[in-house]
């Protein structure tokens, strides 16, 4: 009976299914007439409309029931978006008769997305992640599943815009650019998680050696000789920050003497 | 209830007697007399609160990081959620999370439903960053840290004599808080308008590191910032259409735009005692977006379009090019940056079903960053504060347009087969300074089957092929930038990529046991590069199942491995490639869990979560040898267990352990003054091993559910 505590068990919302004038149980699940009603022996008890994943009712039957009232709001987003391009159900994602949508709480809504994208919850588990895994932020402070017009579905439209609604201190302009991190920030980092500090794709100095080669200490090979006790000079370029050591500003700077983002 | 609604009729016989089934044609209901005696409405006042305490036998900054358990002792459960619900309808919830960690939140919700709606909101993120820090430094969190009096600079960290006397720990993080306001308010049965406020405000201090020359310090860099963020919206909808004007504005604010810290080596030019840091500078971003949709065209289609158009500023005082009074140089050819970004993108997307066994998806994006920033010639630039630098820089202004083009169609050649394909196509042109491409293509086909026998299960098989394609890599602008002309930058370079993806979504019959699995594989070769990123192998497996045991008992098992292979290659002597870094990363998880009610007043909740990574570097030819592997390896078991003592109240008992080993090299054994260069914090790679033991009793006042039915 937890549907009593939802947005949909409201009777005084003439618009919820159980409001004023409204079919209730039957406005989603439809007539339960041939459901509970006389079968000839040997005949299946046609089923009323089911609402998951795995439900026999068709994707379009499913959702066309939920679009029936909230048409309005999703509308063309949703139907030009890529769960409704999927057959993504509606009850793939809510869960309709339980309290609390475990899909709009932060805490529980991981769980959710990771029940089709699989592989998501391994990258959230490794050591250098966006705080999902803590309930601090959800999937869709990103992503909006019922469908944008961006790339990934993002919120924003563009993987930059996106981050700078928590980063903006890297949004700039700044006076001295680094020109990857003014056009993509996913050219550095795996927002999905990653075993680099900072949710870099890979460790310095190799990532920035895959952008930079110029002679001297740019496009030297750091071997494990170069590590404290190692058969070589300790490098400062190999542990530590490795190239961050100096160039530390490397969001960009706005020192007039940060060309070489050190300042 | 004999009657039907026409609509609800037509869908459920279209469902249960396919098309030969006979719509039965029904009058509408009348239902404005219904009424549902027996369903137990909400109304008046109900609340939970849960009150007791909770002991950590470790402190962790890994494990406090936003979690808010990072030491060691006694913590205060308390938690507590609540709801009126008046006779009109009117609505009022709030919940109050962790009250007695450093990651608390609360919210308050209420409105009218279908009327209007409100909420508002706080949250803290703390990010603790490093429990095993030490400085000599004064002023974590200020903008000047400063050194002891009795500081001994020398020219290597071995030198510093007084360093051990002089280190005091520190632990390294900040505080993200958050709050926020928002409200909705439905204007009839088509106008919607919304308004949201929200800031988020940091404060603590985090690693940085500040060199002179080529000595280094790893500083501890005030994080004192705030960044407010307005949305505005009205939009008109309609059954078919909808039409959505939005402001965006986000205003970021530095209060610690510089920060200095005095030179703890012995400075090898006069004057360079002390040095200054820029700190993030204050921008403001406006944004208004034009978003509007039609659906249910003719052939099942649908059109939706967004414009945008933003503007960025920044005019952040500029710093002087040094703080070294020993350093003549020139005025700043400009006070500030008077830096101005556009950006615009717009997007039509248009998906179609003309028939019913063929949907088709298209859609064009258009994205830009044009960046008006002045521009100036720089002719004093002091490196590090140290040295002048001959001649003059301009700074760079990068921009970009990109255009986006993707169709799609699928096609359902059985009610059990379905085939795909599709494309993409992609252009980069680099605006503003000149870069090394300045435009680039990326084409990508693909193709998909999918095999869906039966409800339970589905099989889909997609495989395709993306070429990213640089119209010239211009070695003239690479070697005014210094860098070896054989050199491509990974993400300028060639690529030929092929990729695959098995998912496969199984629900065992009658069982109540679903599986869900996933098989990506992507080969990049960046056949074109002789330095830089040579190639790449990516592969990603998973499975999820899901198993409703029975009506007490709910299981689950996942399990991933992720690798990712790359080969880059480099010149140690500016010519020819002679040394290849290759890098081998996995990462292994398993996760199990039980939800059980193990008698009728007592349920239990069990976790157990395994995480464990491995990542090998090789160098091969100059420098040759292996790095030791990098790994982190994390075991962690939740048990809830929940006993109702009655219908108000209940007792709860949690434990929470937590174990990461993790060994990094980059740490691994390296202090303070370790590096002869570089005056460290001494940081360890983080390893833990945490019991997080609770117990609360948590409360319920006010109505219980169904009483209103009861008492009606």
């Amino acid at each position: 009976m937890a549907v009593f505590q939802t947005k949909h068990g409201q009777p005084n919302d003439a618009r919820s299914p159980f409001g004023k004038g409204q079919l209730q149980c039957e406005a989603c699940h439809g007539p339960g007439g041939k459901h509970t009603g006389k079968i000839k022996k040997g005949d299946t008890r046609p089923p009323m409309i089911r609402f998951s994943r795995d439900s026999v009712a068709p994707v379009a039957v499913q959702n066309g029931v939920c679009l029936s009232c909230h048409e309005k709001s999703l509308s063309a987003e949703w139907h030009a978006g890529p769960h409704a391009s999927n057959d993504v159900t509606c009850a793939s994602c809510h869960d309709l008769h339980t309290a609390k949508d475990p899909v709009l709480s932060a805490r529980t809504q991981d769980e959710v997305c990771f029940t089709c994208h699989v592989t998501k919850r391994a990258e959230f588990l490794r050591p250098y992640a966006h705080p999902l895994r803590q309930g601090k932020i959800a999937c869709s402070d990103c992503h909006q599943p019922h469908g944008t017009s961006a790339a990934s579905q993002l919120v924003k439209s563009s993987v930059n815009q996106t981050c700078y609604q928590c980063h903006a201190e890297k949004r700039g302009p700044f006076l001295w650019e680094h020109a990857p991190v003014a056009e993509d920030c996913a050219i550095c980092h795996s927002p999905h998680g990653s075993s680099n500090p900072g949710m870099l794709k890979a460790r310095g100095p190799l990532l920035c050696q895959s952008c930079h080669s110029q002679q001297g200490h740019p496009s030297f090979a750091y071997g494990p000789s170069n590590l404290p006790g190692g058969s070589g000079p300790a490098v400062s370029t190999l542990a530590l920050g490795n190239c961050m050591n100096c160039h530390s500003q490397v969001h960009g700077s706005n020192h007039p003497s940060g060309s070489t983002l050190t300042r | 209830m004999t009657n039907r609604s026409l609509l609800l009729s037509i869908a459920v016989a279209s469902w249960l007697y396919a098309a030969a089934a006979s719509a039965e044609e029904a009058t509408a209901p009348d239902t404005s007399q219904w009424s549902c005696s027996k369903c137990p409405f909400e109304s008046g006042y109900k609340s939970d609160a849960e009150l007791g305490g909770g002991y950590l036998d470790d402190s962790s900054a890994k494990f406090g990081d936003y979690t808010g358990l990072d030491d060691k002792g006694g913590y205060v459960v308390a938690n507590a959620e609540g709801e009126y619900v008046a006779e009109s309808g009117y609505s009022m919830s709030y919940e109050l999370t962790d009250l007695g960690l450093d990651s608390r939140a609360a919210s308050l919700e209420g409105g009218q439903q279908g009327s209007y709606d409100y909420s508002l909101w706080y949250d803290r993120v703390p990010h603790s960053i490093w429990d095993t820090t030490a400085t000599p430094f004064h002023g974590a969190g200020n903008r000047d840290l400063t050194l002891p009096s009795d500081w001994v600079t020398a020219g290597t960290t071995g030198g510093m004599t007084s360093l051990d006397g002089d280190l005091h720990s520190v632990d390294v993080g900040y505080d993200r808080d958050r709050y926020g306001a928002a409200g909705r308010y439905f204007w009839g049965q088509n106008l919607v308008l919304s308004l949201d406020f929200r800031r988020d405000q940091r404060d603590g201090f985090r690693s940085q590191f500040g060199s002179f020359g080529s000595t280094s310090t790893q500083l501890l860099a005030p994080v004192n910032d705030s960044t407010d963020r307005v949305t505005a919206m009205i939009r008109y909808q309609t059954d078919k259409w909808f039409v959505e004007v939005g402001y965006n504005g986000s205003f970021y604010n530095n209060d610690a735009p510089s920060w200095r810290w005095q030179n703890p080596f012995t400075p090898m030019v006069d004057g360079a005692d002390v040095g200054q840091m820029a700190g993030a500078p204050g921008n403001d971003y406006n944004e208004i977006a034009l978003t509007a949709g039609m659906h249910g065209l003719p052939g099942n289609t649908t059109v939706a379009f967004t414009a945008a158009t933003g503007k960025g500023t920044q005019d952040e005082s500029f710093l002087p090019y040094t703080i070294n009074p020993d350093v003549y140089t020139n005025a700043l050819p400009m006070g500030n940056l008077n830096g101005d970004v556009a950006v615009t993108s717009l997007d039509l997307t248009l998906t179609s079903r003309p028939v019913d066994k063929l949907r088709l998806r298209g859609s064009l994006t258009y994205d830009e960053r044009k960046n008006d920033s002045k521009q100036a010639a720089f002719d004093s630039i002091v490196y590090t504060d140290m040295i002048p630098l001959v001649g003059s820089e301009t700074n760079p202004r990068y921009g970009f347009e990109r255009f986006r083009a993707l169709g799609s169609a699928d096609w359902a050649l059985t009610s059990q087969w379905a085939v795909g394909a599709g494309g993409e196509y992609r252009e980069l042109k680099r605006t503003g300074t000149t870069q090394e491409v300045k435009q680039d293509e990326l084409l990508d086909g693909w193709g998909k089957v999918s095999y869906r026998p039966s409800g339970y299960l589905g099989l889909v098989l997609r495989a395709g092929a993306q070429e990213t394609k640089p119209d010239q890599y211009n070695t003239t602008v690479a070697q005014d930038d210094g860098q070896n002309p054989l050199m491509r930058k990974y993400n300028m370079a060639y690529r030929f990529r092929q990729y695959g993806e098995l998912t496969a979504n199984l629900a065992l019959g009658s069982l109540p046991l679903t599986l869900s699995g996933t098989a990506y594989y992507a080969d990049d070769g960046y056949t074109k590069s002789q330095i830089g990123l040579t190639s790449g192998l990516y592969q990603r497996y998973a499975l999820d199942l899901n198993w409703a045991i029975n009506e007490k008992f709910t299981a689950y098992v996942n399990g991933g491995l992720d690798t990712n292979d790359t080969d880059q290659w480099g010149s140690s002597t500016f010519s020819y490639r002679d040394w290849k870094g290759t890098v081998s990363d996995t990462f292994t998880t398993i996760g199990a869990g039980l939800t059980a009610r193990l008698m009728e007043k007592l349920s239990l909740d069990l976790g157990y979560t395994y995480a464990s990574g491995d990542s090998d570097t090789k160098i091969s030819g100059t420098n040759a040898g292996n790095f030791p592997t990098v790994s982190s390896t994390l075991n962690g078991f939740k048990a809830d267990l929940t006993y109702e003592v009655n219908d108000r109240l209940d007792v709860l008992f949690s434990w929470w352990y937590e174990n990461l080993d993790s060994r990094d090299w980059a740490l691994q054994g390296i202090g303070p003054a370790t590096l002869p260069t570089i005056l460290s914090l001494g940081a360890d790679p983080y390893n833990y091993s945490v019991n997080y033991v609770t117990l609360s009793a948590r409360y319920s006042f006010g109505k219980k559910e169904g009483e209103a039915a009861k008492e009606e």
